[in-house]
């Protein structure tokens, strides 16, 4: 501890030394730092590229259904051209000619030439949207849409056919 | 001036009915047996359907040789699975290149069962799926043959009709039975497509890959799984003789159903039909066999 009381005179010279240091180590910790976060950009690319890549599938168990609906829909577009099915469809015409998923599952019409189906968490329709005549296409319920149930009020349902990039097309073929 | 014109005129008329109309009727190629079905009702007298390669040949392994692609060069159109089931032909039409030729992926509209980036190719084997594969047909010959479009779409919508109506034996039983505790196991995973449409699933499926035998060791692991999840029925393919599946029926006691699986024979047009018949008569017995085991 210095002493304070002694006179000026006589004040003792504290001498610090520093070493001198190439500073090597703090570069060492920069390049691994900077190494740690390329590499972390680079997974992250990575995952975000091969997750775009990767085909979003529909479950293998909700196949059949995909193609009832997809039979259904060339079935209908025919049937309307030869005049034998209304351009504005009503469930009761689509059980009345006997077309498959109508008769067999529980099709709801969320609006008009829309009808949907639910299997919990995935949701199907059916629509007919301008220039790409009648579709199938179908996307998860996620948390967004966690309030849809199988008893909800049907006025919900008029939201599963608005235009929207979450609606998946059925078949995965490049062809 | 004015016979220029009238000239002019003619030409512009007539080239728009060779637009509509084809010169000569549609030769279509298929490459599978049940594509020769397909095609064949869907054209009726309004063109030719010719395989590509004769039959008697398993598609799996096929090579195309000379007389096969002299055929391709025949062709309008060709019909292909596309998926899986004919990779044989898809080198030869890259390597050829025929100038006219059509390609019509027959799967283009099916939703497929898949796992992983592969696809089950044997959509072929199930009612919907085959209506579906119909329709993208008769769709696409009516693009090259726009005058005879209608004509397609009808006869595939009747052709549709005819194999749906089939599913009636099947589904009376599934509505009289309880099939919930019923397990399936199946030879290779050709029945995935038709076992589904009937609400069923396969428990576990015995063959590594189409016609590869199991090893003695993966025959005993089978073995062993299929007594642990009491399979009740086996279903395999006919005419392939598989004498692993007498040692998995004599070991386990399973009952054993044979399923066509369209790909052997002649081809004829009324082929899927009868192949169809027989898949869905012999589900309907092993349905009632295993319901009545479960009860």
């Amino acid at each position: 501890m210095p002493n304070y009381n002694k006179p000026k005179g006589q004040a003792k010279v504290i001498r610090e030394i520093i070493p001198t240091d190439s500073g090597s180590q703090e570069n060492r910790y920069f390049f691994l730092t900077l190494l740690g976060v390329v590499l972390f950009a680079i997974i992250l690319l990575w995952t975000t590229v091969h997750k775009k890549n990767k085909p979003i599938r529909l479950p293998n168990q909700l196949i059949n259904l995909a193609t009832q609906l997809s039979i259904a829909s060339d079935e209908i577009a025919m049937l309307q051209e030869a005049g034998l099915l209304s351009q504005e469809l009503t469930l009761s015409e689509l059980h009345e000619n006997q077309i498959e998923p109508f008769i067999s599952e529980v099709m709801i019409a969320a609006s008009t030439n829309c009808f949907v189906v639910i299997k919990q968490p995935i949701i199907l329709r059916l629509i007919k949207l301008p220039e790409l005549n009648w579709q199938v296409q179908w996307r998860s319920i996620d948390n967004e849409n966690s309030h849809t149930h199988d008893d909800e009020q049907p006025k919900h349902y008029a939201d599963f056919c608005q235009a929207d990039s979450f609606w998946l097309a059925t078949a995965y073929t490049e062809n | 001036m004015k016979i220029w014109i009238k000239l002019l005129l003619l030409l512009t008329f007539s080239g728009h009915v060779f637009a509509q109309q084809p010169a000569k009727p549609l030769t279509v190629g298929i490459t599978l047996h049940p594509y020769y079905s397909y095609v064949a009702n869907i054209l009726g007298d309004k063109g030719r359907v010719l395989p590509l390669i004769d039959s008697g040949f398993n598609p799996h392994n096929y090579s195309l040789n000379p007389a096969d692609i002299a055929r391709l060069n025949q062709l309008d159109a060709l019909v292909v699975n596309g998926i899986g089931h004919d990779e044989f032909v898809m080198l030869a039409v890259e390597r050829v290149n025929p100038p006219n030729l059509t390609m019509i992926y027959a799967n283009k509209d099916v939703p497929l069962l898949g796992h992983g980036d592969k696809y089950n190719s044997h959509t072929f084997v199930s009612v919907d799926a085959s209506i579906r594969q119909v329709y993208s047909v008769a769709k696409a010959l009516g693009k090259l043959d726009p005058s005879n479009a209608k004509y397609f779409s009808k006869n595939a919508f009747l052709y549709a009709k005819k194999l749906r109506s089939l599913k009636k034996n099947v589904q009376n039983i599934l509505i009289n039975k309880d099939l919930s505790k019923v397990k399936i196991a199946s030879t290779h995973n050709a029945y995935g497509y038709f076992l589904q449409e009937f609400g069923l699933t396969v428990s576990a499926v015995v063959e590594p890959a189409h016609g590869i035998k199991p090893t003695a060791s993966q025959l005993q692991k089978t073995i062993d799984e299929i007594r642990k999840a009491d399979i009740d029925v086996l279903f395999t393919e006919l005419n392939m003789t598989n004498s692993y599946i007498d040692v998995i029926e004599k070991e386990t006691g399973i009952k054993i159903y044979h399923f066509s699986h369209m790909t052997h024979g002649e081809y004829a047009k009324g082929m899927v039909e009868e192949a169809m018949r027989h898949n869905i008569n012999k589900l309907a017995e092993a349905l009632l066999y295993a319901a009545n085991k479960v009860s």
